[in-house]
């Protein structure tokens, strides 16, 4: 039997291996600023609108009605500077899109396929073609297509085989002979993975093994022209040959995490809070076993390194230089992940989305278009393995709907608002109109210079 | 006003974030309800800062808010275990992680009951008064979270069930 001691150390203990998110403060100060941003474009039309307060996913409480009429909150009210990004950074309004700094990298993807499955978006196959999965339901693919974005066009690269129940696919990653992906039961407590390869040309797809324990604890995967390749989260980097095998692990990955195939480093990623500040010492080649140390520049903490580039936190700045510590760069804005796409590209938030070209200092905001103007830095998305990112292409809109608030609201509210007890609810949706996503491709970037 | 309420949130980020955690079981889940709740801190900062306790009020949102628009995601059972549980041998804390994913079982509030009672450390009236229920209501919450996990429950809270 279990004592209430296990219960409050089971806790503290969950407590302390959280893993913080990078650059809280900066979500919190970037969300506030957009939603003054809204509060500001509203008052002009609805003097009630005295103050927005967003209680859960996208739901708000706004001016207070009482039977005389409308009072406005004792707290808050209006905010009108938006709070500045940390780092200096602000907003800069001017900033191009993507879609002109970079027209031959960004095209337009249909929603859903001609039979209705929607498409999810996977990763880049080549500079005009895009990995898709065409879902038959929520998160169950059907098939991978590979879609063709000079001609318009889409070709079944393989059909899905179904899974067990509960069965889901997870990341996806395209090589140069295979395309691999691993898949679990997420919502069950087994400890199991499997792995599947599709040749790049088409063709069936083949069920290369499966594994249980910490094996399964999938990171990152990736596959060489004859193996499945991957790390787990507690570190090492295994490999399970594509024709049928024990999985083994990679001689000296000790410690180590696959960045990209041949890449690995010897500090984990974001996700884990006690790991997360160390500093990357090596970039390990683990095809020729070379061993590149690496330097941080003075004060950098939980840098991260590809060949080209590492990113870095310093203070409440995120920073970039050369692996050999030199050539240091300060980014216009923060990041979520510390992860450098494609050798060059950083995802930023200024607080809009922007992508910044390490090779040559580029920067373009992304996303989709507000209908009124404002920028919708918010709506994106990117493919597990961050050589793609998506958003809607025609202008989106939100619409407001008001309701009084449930008692269980009320309850929520209770003592921490001055009178809540005939406040209402406002949810704001997200509209996006039209049958398109608009892609970034990064793998179509022109070469720099 | 914005300086000290950045301040703030630099200062006590990590500490909200952990008790998100332990609130939602899952880091996704966590930010978002800290993020929320730093809002709305905010939104009332200049009140909250003069006359309360900052922290009480947000961690009190955050409470509420995780029994009112708790909502399960497809993504949770990617940290349903604590991040390094793969490396540990020791049977105790294997425990701690058998634990860990039996609360993930519970309903919002028997969870919200359980992190405040033994997380926060609160006593019962506390609790019931950031829920917004009765004593009572706390207690048996508590009652049946403790003896979904098969905990042992001490004398006195025996005799209150």
């Amino acid at each position: 039997m279990r004592t209430e001691q296990d219960l409050a150390a089971a806790l503290r203990h969950a407590a302390d291996n959280a893993c913080e998110p990078v650059g809280l403060t900066y979500a919190v100060a970037a969300r506030r600023a957009r939603r003054t941003r809204r509060r500001r474009h509203r008052s002009a039309l609805a003097v009630a609108s005295v103050a927005v307060i967003t209680i859960g996913g996208t739901a708000a409480v706004r001016g207070v009605h009482r039977g005389d009429g409308v009072v406005p909150m004792t707290h808050g009210g209006p905010t009108v500077s938006a709070p500045p990004a940390p780092g200096g950074a602000a907003h800069d309004a001017t900033l191009p899109h993507v879609r002109d700094v970079w027209p031959e990298a960004v095209s337009r993807i249909p929603k859903k396929a001609p039979d209705g499955f929607s498409y999810n978006l996977l990763a880049a196959f080549s500079p005009t073609e895009i990995l898709l999965a065409a879902d038959s339901s929520f998160e169950k693919a059907g098939r991978l297509e590979v879609y063709d974005t000079k001609a318009g066009t889409s070709r079944v690269l393989t059909e899905m085989v179904p899974g067990k129940k509960g069965y889901y696919e997870q990341d996806f990653k395209v090589g140069e002979d295979y395309v691999v992906w691993y898949g679990t039961t997420p919502n069950n407590r087994d400890e199991w993975a499997d792995f599947w390869v599709a040749p790049i040309r088409g063709g069936a797809a083949v069920r290369v093994g499966e594994v249980t324990g910490a094996l399964s604890d999938v990171e990152t995967i990736d596959v060489t022209k004859d193996h499945v390749v991957w790390s787990v989260r507690s570190g090492g980097v295994y490999r399970m040959p594509i024709t049928g095998g024990a999985a083994e692990r990679i001689p000296g990955t000790d410690g180590m995490w696959l960045t990209s195939w041949p890449w690995a480093a010897d500090a984990h990623d974001w996700r884990d809070r006690a790991k997360e500040n160390a500093n990357q010492s090596v970039l390990a080649n683990l095809e020729t076993g070379e061993r590149r140390p690496v330097t941080a520049p003075a004060g950098v903490t939980g840098m991260r390194c590809v060949p080209q580039w590492c990113v870095g936190r310093l203070g409440d700045a995120v920073v970039a230089a050369r692996p050999d510590g030199s050539g240091q760069v300060r980014l216009p804005g923060q990041m979520t992940r510390m992860t450098v796409n494609d050798g060059r590209f950083l995802l930023l938030r200024t607080p809009a989305s922007i992508v910044y070209d390490l090779s040559t200092g580029t920067k373009a905001e992304i996303g989709a278009r507000r209908s009124d103007g404002t920028p919708s830095s918010q709506m994106w998305d990117m493919s597990s393995s961050m050589s793609v990112i998506a958003w809607n292409a025609a202008a989106v809109s939100t619409e407001e709907t008001c309701r009084p608030m449930t008692a269980e609201e009320k309850r929520s509210v209770a003592g921490v608002e001055p009178d809540p007890r005939s406040s209402t609810v406002c949810e704001t949706r997200t509209i996006t109109p039209g049958d398109d996503l608009e892609v970034l491709n990064f793998t179509a970037v022109p070469e720099a210079g | 006003m914005d300086d000290t309420f950045d301040d703030f949130v630099r200062a006590r980020g990590g500490a909200l974030f952990r008790y998100g955690f332990v609130l939602t079981g899952n880091a996704d889940d966590a930010a978002d309800l800290v993020q929320e709740a730093l809002l709305r801190l905010g939104d009332a900062w200049q009140r909250v800062a003069r006359k309360d306790d900052p922290e009480g009020y947000v961690r009190t949102i955050m409470a509420r808010q995780h029994v009112s628009w708790w909502r399960r995601r497809r993504r949770e059972h990617l940290v349903a275990q604590t991040p390094d549980s793969a490396a540990r041998q020791d049977t105790r804390l294997d425990e701690d992680d058998g634990l860990w994913a039996e609360l993930g079982e519970l309903p919002p509030k028997q969870r919200a009951v359980l992190v405040l009672r033994y997380y926060e450390d609160l006593p019962d009236a506390e609790i019931a008064r950031i829920l917004g229920v009765s004593a009572g209501t706390v207690r048996s919450q508590a009652s049946r979270a403790l003896g979904k996990l098969r905990v042992q429950r001490t004398a006195s809270l025996m005799e209150e069930v």
